[in-house]
């Protein structure tokens, strides 16, 4: 067995050129896997609405980590067309994580309109150790949208959440 | 051209048998919303009141009459979430957001996304 020594910048390198594990929420129409490839849609500007880590447990838990289902993940998401959610799971072990995804519309005040959610999907992220995962959220223009995940073993999982606007070629 | 969300509407209707836009009003010819020719799609949210379905109709025009109709039904248990995506094939200084229906409350806001010049 030989050990490799390598610098912190080498192995971000090789995370980054890993193969990318894609999930598609399973109640949405399918699109393509990176928006830059469809031919109708080009994206103009990103936001990184969110970024950090989440302790995966049992529990439906929202990206920011709590199970108070009235809060949002990312607020004032009116501009993004769509959003997209990566990041990747620590540990040896496969990565298998419950997520779904809520979105209300709120009023002039921020007050949402009425109680609960709308169900946007849901998906189950099945990669191998240290792979990276990613999953787009088509239905754009909610002004909130909750993101909630689950594992039935604990993990900690580090994500971004993207928004983008884009030209529309349809 | 690059893209900007509006709100141009949040509020509440008593949905009714007979037509009447969001704003209330029953003359058919009379405009929701006028100067949104920089329009390119509504995204209209919310929640409705009861279980019955609500139809709703979406006519794009100006002062010499509609020109475009588009129309659907919000479905959906009591107090749930809809959606309805409209974009028109052309822009229209005019549009006109009707609904009718069995009687209920209907609480949504309408987005307009408009293109602007860089």
């Amino acid at each position: 067995m030989s050990a490799e020594r390598i610098t912190r910048r080498e192995m971000l390198k090789r995370l980054i050129i890993a193969p990318v594990g894609a999930a598609v929420l399973t109640t949405l129409e399918v699109r393509e896997a990176a928006a830059c490839q469809q031919r109708y849609y080009e994206p103009y500007f990103v936001a990184v609405l969110w970024e950090g880590r989440t302790r995966c447990d049992s529990l439906w838990r929202n990206l920011t980590g709590d199970v108070v289902p009235i809060l949002p993940t990312v607020r004032g998401a009116t501009p993004y067309d769509r959003l997209y959610w990566t990041g990747y799971a620590l540990g040896n072990a496969p990565v298998n994580v419950n997520m779904r995804v809520w979105a209300r519309a709120v009023d002039l005040n921020g007050m949402p309109l009425g109680n609960g959610w709308r169900a946007v999907g849901q998906a189950t992220i099945q990669t191998p150790p240290l792979r990276w995962f990613r999953v787009e959220i088509p239905e754009g223009h909610w002004d909130e949208y909750r993101i909630e995940v689950r594992s039935a073993t604990p993990r900690l999982v580090y994500s971004r959440l993207i928004g983008s606007q884009g030209y529309w070629k349809e | 051209m690059r893209t900007r969300p509006q709100t141009l509407y949040v509020g509440t209707l008593q949905v009714g048998a007979t037509p009447k836009d969001v704003l209330n009003q029953a003359e058919p010819l009379a405009p929701t919303f006028v100067n949104a020719e920089q329009c390119r799609a509504f995204y209209w949210t919310g929640v409705k009141g009861s279980d019955a379905p609500i139809a709703y109709t979406v006519r794009g025009g100006n002062a010499n009459g509609w020109q475009w109709s588009a129309s659907g039904q919000i479905t959906g248990n009591a107090r749930s979430w809809f959606r309805v995506v409209i974009k028109p094939p052309a822009p229209y200084n005019w549009y006109r957001f009707e609904v009718s229906g069995a009687s209920q409350s209907l609480h949504s806001k309408i987005t307009g996304v408009e293109e602007v010049a860089e």
